[in-house]
C-alpha cells in the first residue's frame, strides 16, 4: 500500500532510479516491500529546524550524528516522535566539545550568535548580534573585542526567530558556547 | 546515515532491486544501486513497523488476521501518522480498533470473510424456559460437542468457517448464539463477553425470515 499512498520514501527512491529503469519496473521491484510496512522519517531538515528552536548551532555532521543516534537508540517503546529530535538534538549539543572545535568544523556550524563583551570602563557588558552566520566568523570577532577589552567574551547561540528587541528572552534561550580569553 | 548505520529498509531495498531488476532486462551493477540510494537514505532516519508488529497485537488482543486487513492497517497508519508523535505501539493499536471496529461482520462478503482466521468461542444463549422444559443435551442432540456448558471453542477457523458453523447450531437447535473471537490457547477461565471480541450474533428467527422469504 506504500507506493499507492505515495509514501515519501518510496518516491524518492523512484525518483533517484527513475534515470536507470523505468517506474513499472521499479513499481513492480518495490511493492512486495512497501505494501507490508508502515514507515515513520525524520528527515535532514527536521533536524535543522529542532536545532534552531532549541537556539543550538548544527552543520551537516552534526545532523548526520543525531540522525544516527534516533535510530540506534529506537527500542520498541520509542518512536520518531519531535521529543525523541529534541533529546537527541539536545544529547548531540551535550556532547559537543565547543571549546575545542577546529576552524573547519567552526565554519560548517551555522546558526545566529550573540556576543557578551566588557567594554574599557562600561559598567554593564554589552551583546552584540551576529545573525546567521557560522561560529568561525564569531569567534574572530570575540577574539578582536577580548584583545580591544583586555577582558573575556563569551559566545551564545540564540534562536534566529525570536525578536530582536527582546533582548532578556533571547538571553535566556541562548546557549553557552565558547568563553575567549583576552590574550 | 541509514546507509552506514545498516538501515534494515535500505538492505532489503538494495537486494531486492538488485534481484528483480535483471529480471526485466536491466543489467544493473549493485554499486550503482547502492550509490544511488545511499545519499537519500544517509539522510534520513527511519522507524520501520511492519506485518509481524500488526498481527503480534492482532493475536494478543484476540482479532482474526487477514493478510490484507494488517496492510490495511499498515496503510492506515502512514496515512493518518502524526509528525509529533511518530508512530507507536499504541498508535498501531488506535489503528486496530478503528479498522476492526468499522467492520460488519453480516455485511462482508463470503470471500472476504473466509479472509480472515483466528480461534473463535460460540457461546450459545438458550431461553431459561426452554431449559427448564428439557435438558441441554436433548435440546442440541448428540451431534453437538459441548465444552463447558454452553461454550464451543472453534480453533484455527475461517470467520467464514465459523459463520457456517453458528448458523448450522441455530438452524439446528433454535438456540441463539453469539459468536466471539478469542486470543489463540485461550482458557475459559473467565467469560468471554470480557475477553473475546463479539462478532456477530445469531438468531433463530434469522433463518426462519429467510426460509419464509425463500
Amino acid at each position: 500500500m506504500s507506493k499507492a499512498r505515495k509514501n515519501f520514501i518510496y518516491s524518492q527512491i523512484q525518483k533517484a532510479l527513475e534515470k536507470l529503469v523505468s517506474t513499472e519496473d521499479i513499481e513492480k521491484a518495490l511493492a512486495p516491500i512497501f505494501d507490508q510496512v508502515a514507515i515513520a522519517i525524520i528527515h535532514t531538515e527536521d533536524i535543522l529546524a529542532q536545532a534552531q528552536r532549541l537556539a543550538m548551532p548544527i552543520d551537516e555532521e552534526g545532523i548526520l550524528e543525531v540522525l544516527s543516534a534516533l535510530e540506534e537508540n529506537l527500542s520498541q517503546e520509542d518512536s520518531l516522535s519531535l521529543d525523541a529530535v529534541n533529546n537527541s538534538v539536545q544529547a548531540w549539543f551535550d556532547g559537543m566539545d565547543w571549546e575545542s572545535l577546529s576552524s573547519e568544523r567552526m565554519k560548517e556550524l551555522q546558526s545566529s550568535f550573540l556576543l557578551t563583551h566588557f567594554p574599557k570602563e562600561a559598567e554593564t557588558p554589552a551583546y552584540k548580534n551576529l545573525p546567521e552566520t557560522n561560529l568561525w566568523e564569531v569567534y574572530q570577532e570575540a577574539q578582536y573585542l577580548a584583545k580591544e577589552s583586555n577582558c573575556y567574551v563569551e559566545i551564545f547561540s540564540i534562536d534566529p526567530n525570536l525578536d530582536n528587541d527582546n533582548l532578556d528572552t533571547k538571553i535566556a534561550c541562548a546557549n553557552a558556547l565558547i568563553v575567549v580569553e583576552a590574550s | 546515515m541509514s546507509t552506514t548505520r545498516d538501515s534494515i529498509l535500505y538492505r532489503d531495498i538494495q537486494e531486492i532491486l538488485e534481484k528483480k531488476l535483471p529480471e526485466h532486462g536491466y543489467p544493473i551493477l549493485p554499486e550503482l544501486i547502492g550509490g544511488v540510494l545511499a545519499e537519500y537514505f544517509d539522510s534520513i532516519a527511519i522507524h520501520l513497523w511492519s506485518r509481524d508488529d500488526v498481527i503480534h497485537i492482532l493475536k494478543r488482543q484476540g482479532w482474526p488476521i487477514s493478510i490484507n486487513a494488517v496492510d490495511e492497517i499498515l496503510s492506515n497508519i502512514e496515512r493518518h501518522i502524526d509528525c509529533e508523535l511518530g508512530i507507536t505501539w499504541q498508535t498501531l493499536e488506535i489503528a486496530i480498533s478503528d479498522f476492526y471496529g468499522s467492520i460488519d461482520w453480516w455485511e462482508l462478503s463470503k470471500e472476504k470473510r473466509a479472509q480472515y482466521r483466528g480461534d473463535f468461542i460460540l457461546k450459545l444463549e438458550p431461553d431459561e424456559n426452554l431449559l427448564q422444559d428439557k435438558s441441554l443435551a436433548e435440546l442440541l442432540g448428540s451431534t453437538f460437542i459441548l465444552w463447558q456448558g454452553v461454550y464451543r471453542p472453534l480453533k484455527d477457523k475461517t470467520m467464514q468457517e465459523a459463520f457456517i458453523e453458528a448458523e448450522r447450531i441455530v438452524r439446528d437447535s433454535h438456540i441463539p448464539l453469539r459468536l466471539y473471537a478469542i486470543e489463540p490457547d485461550y482458557k475459559l477461565k473467565e467469560g468471554v463477553e470480557e475477553n473475546g471480541k463479539e462478532m456477530a450474533d445469531f438468531h433463530p428467527d434469522y433463518f426462519e425470515e429467510e426460509s419464509e422469504d425463500e
